[in-house]
């Protein structure tokens, strides 16, 4: 607890804005209360529709911590069960596999995010697939590498060695180790699949969601910032906290 | 000799599977839109018959029909009639200015914040604290604040278009502050670890100065500061397009989101295929210098 004192509050922040958000009501529009100055009733000010700033920004954080988490734990599922396959696959489909992961690294991971998300009608489950797509191949290649190097820990050659058979090894051995690695992917890969789902929705890709997400509000209330900044600031504001936050916290998963 | 055949086979073979995964891609995103293309293409001509002849199309038979029309890809027309090619070669051209200037522009400002840390110890920490948080911020933020401030506050330089290389000096500025504090962090990082090295702290024994010590660091940077480039390709790609659709410039980014709300898979294709043999070639090339240096250690 000593001396990361930043790293715990960026906790409590995150876990503040989940609270707020899951527990906040969905803005309502009110096409009378439009364009409203910060006050006491709308601490940041309303939007065109007369939404509550605050309200909008705090359900947007929301989605894209949801939905970031969520592709990423998929990404993350598909490439450790893919691994353990890996793992048992004859050497040549070993490197065959590996060659495709290479290949597919190629390929700038938006660019396929947003030709899938384009492609796909607007819904919660394209943005997901657009970005497990386009995530997969580098958290790949990470437990590939990760799958290397335990595959050559003494205790498993000498398991091996003494005749214990493949899938015994995976099992017991292999796969535990695998999903510790996978678990500090997690933490220190969020940020940046925070960072992608961001710019994609900045880009136009949208869930379709009644609750904009923060890319998608910055890019439509850009546009007000000199009649009024404090529509077009907060959602940037809140999507820095959100990403300093998570940065924050996963450099203490990765010092512990 | 044999081994040289070997590799080069290998790296072939690799750029073929970079090739199949993008074809797989473009059938898929063609299937994932059963007529949609073909609608904006046949526009009012289309008749309802061909249409629906188009839409139940299966799978295969696009896979077929993409693959039979892959021989003539240089004089693949895009769904407005025109030519594939030129478009391409001239997005590239722009992209290629754009990356040209980040990557001239994210130098210098590395280079001026390595110096700073190196002979003012206090701004160390500072530097190495908004390096870290400029490496976090969304690089479409750093864009609408250089609109913000350098376009409309100061109206130094124009917000948008690529009309002339002043309009590139905005958005290579954009992409350049983040990669300049990403360069920033890893040689930093880097000139630390050397530090400790026999070669440095022998420097230091015959008292040369901090300048001349700097400069050897320096000096042993030159490889990281290369893998990085290589390895960053994709990243600053991925940064271009963002940037390109931000400041409206007509590079390969702009080009791919332009077909894709067209649906336009060949040019969908061509795109993402000169985007991925860059991004391949500078993997490869970074892996043939990792290679060679583990050979020489």
């Amino acid at each position: 607890m000593k001396g990361h004192a930043r790293q715990w509050l960026s906790i409590f922040v995150l876990v503040a804005i989940l609270l707020a958000g899951v527990l906040a009501a969905d803005p309502v529009i009110d096409l009378s209360k439009a364009f409203q100055p910060p006050s006491r009733e709308f601490w940041l000010g309303s939007t065109p529709l007369g939404q509550s700033v605050v309200t909008l920004v705090v359900t947007g954080a929301v989605s894209t911590l949801l939905l970031s988490t969520g592709a990423l734990l998929a990404a993350l599922a598909v490439a450790f069960a893919c691994s353990g396959l890996f793992y048992l696959a004859p050497r040549p489909a070993q490197q065959m596999y590996a060659g495709l992961v290479d290949a597919w690294l190629a390929i700038p991971g938006i660019f396929i995010a947003l030709s899938i998300g384009y492609f796909l009608p607007q819904s919660f489950l394209s943005v997901l697939t657009a970005l497990v797509l386009s995530e997969f191949a580098p958290l790949q290649k990470f437990l590939l590498q990760r799958l290397e190097g335990i595959r050559q820990a003494e205790y498993i050659t000498m398991a091996a060695v003494m005749g214990a058979p493949a899938t015994h090894r995976l099992r017991l051995h292999v796969l535990p180790r695998l999903a510790r690695e996978t678990g500090f992917l997690f933490v220190v890969s969020l940020p940046s699949v925070a960072l992608s789902l961001a710019s994609l929705e900045f880009l136009g890709v949208q869930t379709g969601s009644e609750r904009m997400s923060l890319g998608l509000q910055i890019a439509i209330y850009k546009d007000y910032i000199w009649l009024y900044p404090h529509l077009s600031l907060a959602p940037v504001a809140m999507l820095l906290i959100t990403l300093f936050c998570l940065n924050s916290a996963s450099r203490l998963v990765r010092r512990a | 000799m044999k081994g040289l055949v070997l590799r080069a086979g290998r790296a072939i073979a690799g750029w073929l599977t970079v090739l199949c995964l993008i074809f797989l891609l473009a059938v898929f995103l063609q299937h994932l839109r059963k007529g949609s293309a073909e609608e904006v293409l046949m526009g009012q001509r289309g008749t309802k018959e061909s249409l629906t002849t188009l839409k139940d199309q299966s799978f295969t038979s696009r896979l077929a029909e993409l693959a039979a029309a892959l021989p003539d890809i240089l004089s693949w027309k895009t769904l407005r009639g025109t030519l594939v090619l030129p478009q391409i070669g001239h997005a590239l051209a722009s992209t290629a200015i754009l990356s040209g200037l980040s990557l001239l522009f994210s130098i210098l400002l590395g280079l001026a914040m390595l110096l700073a840390a190196e002979f003012l110890p206090r701004s160390a920490g500072p530097l190495a604290s908004a390096a870290t948080a400029i490496n976090t911020t969304p690089i479409f933020l750093i864009g609408i604040f250089f609109i913000w401030f350098f376009a409309f506050a100061l109206r130094l330089l124009p917000s948008g278009g690529d009309g002339g290389l002043r309009f590139f000096i905005l958005p290579a500025l954009a992409i350049a502050v983040k990669f300049g504090a990403r360069l920033f962090l890893l040689l930093r990082n880097y000139m630390d670890e050397l530090e400790g090295k026999v070669f440095i702290l022998r420097a230091r024994a015959f008292g040369l100065t901090n300048r001349r010590v700097f400069l050897h660091k320096l000096a042993n940077c030159a490889m990281p500061f290369v893998i990085f480039w290589l390895i960053e390709t994709a990243s600053l790609f991925s940064g271009a397009v963002i940037i390109e659709s931000l400041f409206s410039i007509h590079g390969l980014g702009q080009l791919l989101l332009f077909a894709i709300l067209q649906y336009d898979i060949r040019l969908i294709f061509a795109n993402l295929v000169v985007i991925a043999t860059i991004v391949y070639l500078t993997s490869l090339l970074q892996k043939i210098i990792a290679a060679s240096q583990k050979r020489d250690a």
